[in-house]
């Protein structure tokens, strides 16, 4: 699971810095990362911006700023991390690596004005640095950029109120709405190896925040729900070799990511007859 | 007069309201061409529209005192089930572009984030008498001609045609903190339905949260201690000229310009009505009495404002002073209120597990 794993350490370091002790899955789940995102401009087989959306959905504040360019945002950048002491999530295409999305985590002030810094991309994978501004700048490049700054609540809500919720969320929307429009794509054509990768990916997110949530929750069932998820991902890996992958993907993994769907309704609702 | 006939314009037309606020209304009418009938009250509180922001920047004449979440849009569509196309900062002509794919091609309405000084019919349909900077108003694109837009406004049935070039200056402007230009979504719902109580529920506690909790010295209740703070100290280093442009703005964005009377808070009284209802819950009626209460005084207040303006606001200023302070000990006690009630709710609260059909449908309805 190359693609996300640097998202989840990221996703884990971020929570980490507000003492919260909460896995990558975990945040995952909290987020709502299972959902699909289907663009004009491309599709994603995850919610990109789960670890912002999981702060959003415990009560924390996230700022979210955009620079048209890069150097732009710096001074803000340099408050926040100098002065306030928050650590600054940038989303940036670094120069010279066009279409590979890349995340850095700016923790805190390092030694004489560089930035202590993790860092990641879905073919890097995470790495831990400290960069001078001068570095910070070239690794970024010119282009515009989105960028966030995650403020605690005094009191944060209830975290497995919230991951019950999200993942209900996402349950209930995937069968009805996201499996159709999925296996259309895949009839189209445009279900490329990199597609079943990252699907292979989210679902192995999606397993160990199952695994993690059948204790918090106490909902034991949700143990064996998460190792199917898991072989559900195995699957998009394999079928990413295959050459009638586009069927595959329609007859069979919809299919059965719909059904644990239903089934992950079933055991996180409580509603009586 | 040239009346705007498509398809999607049809269909907006069938269920459009006229409402109070702007984006609790677009909204509401959003969801109505979708076939979900939530109304205005129901939108503006599963956005946790609730808030109160107070701000004074440095290039604007007047403060930014307002009673409602500038994030109304994002938090209903998070609260609903919305599957959302949402851009900012954006080329012009990208923005130009896109409008024109999701209205024109494929027949969605489009939230956008205007400002409202270039808006000449709004202009003329709130006559205000002094200029008043608010890039955070928000419509409905229905409509796609070349060069002209087709905007669907709060207070009217009747739809506005916008030039593109006028659409886009309004779009890129932007005074509020973090406000973001050329702001647009386009939310598609990925199930027709109510919202579930617990979603009703939930949402109210969360907007209790944020507005215990908020942020800084600018929002939430530390926003509105701050303003009754720094009343009191306003005639220290503004003249009485100065004075009158901060009141006058303050009574627009209290209680004059969509606000739907008395700083949001009647709004959101209806919302806890019906939130009372729809969760079975007879407490929150009981509270929709209070935030009543509040927007009664809120409206009070706003009048005093707009009386110190029109005379020696000096003069005024430690009267209006009291007054906002049994303002903040009343919105603290609602909010820690509604805070009790909700947390117990969401807590004690079955989740629903019906499952929405499957449709086999490929693409936004």
């Amino acid at each position: 699971m190359t693609g996300l794993h640097h998202e989840l350490r990221l996703a884990e370091a971020h929570f980490g810095f507000w003492n919260r002790r909460f896995s990558g899955p975990l945040v995952f789940g909290l987020g709502g990362g299972g959902q699909r995102v289907h663009g004009a401009a491309g599709a994603w087989e995850l919610y990109p911006d789960f670890a912002l959306r999981a702060f959003e959905r415990l009560g924390f504040f996230v700022n979210r700023f955009h620079s048209a360019v890069a150097g732009a945002f710096l001074g803000e950048v340099r408050e926040m991390v100098w002065v306030k002491r928050y650590p600054v999530m940038i989303s940036a295409v670094p120069a010279g690596a066009a279409g590979q999305g890349h995340r850095l985590l700016l923790a805190s002030g390092g030694r004489a004005g560089a930035y202590r810094t993790l860092r990641g991309g879905p073919a890097a994978g995470l790495d831990e640095a400290e960069l001078a501004e001068a570095d910070l700048l070239r690794l970024i490049g010119d282009r515009a950029m989105d960028w966030a700054v995650v403020l605690p609540p005094k009191r944060m809500i209830r975290a497995n109120l919230v991951l019950r919720s999200s993942l209900l969320r996402e349950a209930r929307r995937f069968p009805g709405y996201d499996a159709p429009l999925l296996a259309a794509s895949a009839r189209t054509g445009a279900w490329t190896t990199g597609r079943h990768h990252a699907a292979g990916a989210a679902a192995a997110a999606m397993a160990g925040c199952l695994e993690v949530a059948a204790s918090r929750l106490d909902r034991p069932a949700l143990g064996p729900l998460g190792s199917a998820w898991r072989e559900l991902g195995d699957a998009h890996d394999r079928a990413a070799g295959r050459s009638d992958r586009a069927a595959v993907v329609a007859d069979d993994l919809l299919p059965r990511e719909s059904e644990l769907c239903r089934r992950l309704v079933r055991e996180l609702g409580d509603e009586r007859p | 007069m040239t009346v705007l006939t498509t398809s999607l314009a049809d269909r907006f037309a069938l269920g459009q309201r006229v409402g109070s606020h702007c984006a609790s209304t677009a909204l509401a009418n959003v969801c109505s061409c979708y076939g979900m009938d939530l109304g205005e009250d129901l939108c503006f509180g599963l956005g946790q529209g609730l808030d109160f922001s107070y701000y004074k920047i440095a290039e604007l004449s007047h403060h930014i005192v307002n009673g409602r979440s500038r994030d109304l849009v994002p938090r209903l569509l998070d609260a609903l089930p919305f599957d959302v196309v949402e851009r900012h900062d954006e080329a012009p002509e990208v923005v130009l572009s896109e409008l024109q794919r999701l209205v024109r091609d494929e027949d969605r309405p489009v939230l956008v984030r205007l400002d409202l000084n270039h808006l000449p019919y709004l202009q003329e349909h709130l006559r205000l008498s002094h200029r008043l900077e608010m890039s955070e108003h928000v419509a409905v694109v229905v409509g796609w001609e070349p060069g002209t837009a087709w905007i669907a406004e709060y207070y009217t049935r009747r739809l506005r045609p916008l030039a593109h070039g006028d659409l886009l200056a309004a779009m890129g402007a932007r005074f509020e903190p973090k406000s973001r230009a050329f702001q647009y979504w386009a939310p598609v719902p990925t199930e027709v339905r109510r919202p579930l109580p617990e979603e009703i529920a939930g949402a109210a506690f969360r907007n209790a949260h944020a507005m215990i909790n908020g942020f800084g010295s600018n929002l939430g209740l530390p926003g509105l201690r701050s303003f009754a703070a720094d009343l009191a100290r306003w005639p220290d280093h503004l003249d009485d000229a100065q004075l009158r442009l901060v009141f006058r703005a303050a009574v627009a964005t209290l209680d004059k310009v969509g606000t739907g009377g008395g700083n949001f808070r009647r709004l959101y009284s209806r919302f806890l009505r019906e939130a009372a209802v729809e969760c079975g819950v007879p407490a929150l009626h009981t509270l929709a009495g209070q935030y009543a209460d509040l927007a009664r005084d809120w409206k009070w207040f706003a009048a005093g404002l707009d009386r110190a303006a029109d005379g020696r606001p000096t003069e005024h200023v430690p009267a209006l002073a009291r007054r906002l302070a049994g303002l903040v000990a009343a919105e603290d006690a609602a909010a820690h209120a509604l805070y009790s009630i909700t947390e117990k709710q969401i807590h004690d609260m079955p989740f629903r597990t019906t499952m929405p059909e499957t449709t086999g449908q490929e693409g936004p309805a």
